[in-house]
């Protein structure tokens, strides 16, 4: 078995954004985005994929990882 | 309505209803129960045990009242799936049940020391129906309340 990581924080650092800007530019909230970016969100619709993408130009790829957990 | 008007509204309900069975139980009850005694003079030796019957079916109902209050409270801070009002429901069920239990248990001591009258029996089988109606609904509500929280908590998490 393994997790879904979110590498939010990455693409920020690669497009020099804050969490503040990014929040204001797809319309969400801090909150929300923290979540996403500390790994506590259980999904996330594609709406939201598709915002986050738009706005930091790049693919769900770059923003979702699988890691899989040693046993 | 919004969700602050409806929770006062609530309280407000419980309020009254937690005064009216404060009412019955220690004005109410004394008073007929001393007119069912004039009536019936045979009944003169179950006065203070029908009145103690009373009293003790009161309490759980007030305790009812106040996890109501609690769970108006929640429902007023926009949290009402969620775990603490599922166990309040199911608590209040339970104390239903206890009344119902309560009111079979008098129903049938009375049959059986031939002390039933037409009376005593409206209101044990009232006491009874109810409280197993109650018991029923909060216990239904408890599942419905922790299934919704659950449902809640994953949307809440759903970015």
């Amino acid at each position: 078995m393994g997790k879904i990581i979110v590498n939010l924080d990455v693409m920020l650092a690669k497009r020099r954004m804050t969490l503040t800007e990014l929040s204001e530019r797809v319309g969400m909230t801090i909150t929300n985005l923290s979540i996403l970016k500390t790994g506590k969100a259980k999904a996330v619709r594609f709406s939201t994929l598709e915002a986050l993408c738009g706005e930091l130009d790049c693919q769900p790829g770059d923003l979702l990882e699988y890691i899989r957990e040693k046993e | 309505m919004k969700q602050k008007e409806m929770a006062r509204l609530l309280k407000a309900i419980d309020m009254v209803s937690i005064i009216a069975c404060l009412i019955l139980a220690f004005y109410m009850a004394p008073l007929e129960t001393g007119h069912l005694i004039e009536r019936f003079p045979d009944l003169a030796i179950c006065y203070w045990p029908l009145l103690a019957i009373v009293w003790v079916i009161a309490i759980p109902l007030l305790l009812i009242g106040i996890l109501a209050w609690m769970i108006f409270v929640e429902i007023g801070n926009d949290n009402s799936f969620s775990e603490i009002n599922a166990k309040r429901l199911r608590r209040a069920g339970i104390l239903a049940f206890v009344d119902a239990i309560i009111c079979l248990v008098s129903l049938t001591l009375f049959t059986a020391l031939g002390l039933l009258v037409t009376e005593l029996l409206l209101v044990f089988v009232v006491g009874l129906v109810g409280c197993i109606t109650l018991a029923l609904i909060c216990v239904a509500l408890s599942h419905l309340t922790i299934k919704a929280a659950a449902l809640k908590a994953d949307n809440d998490l759903t970015i």
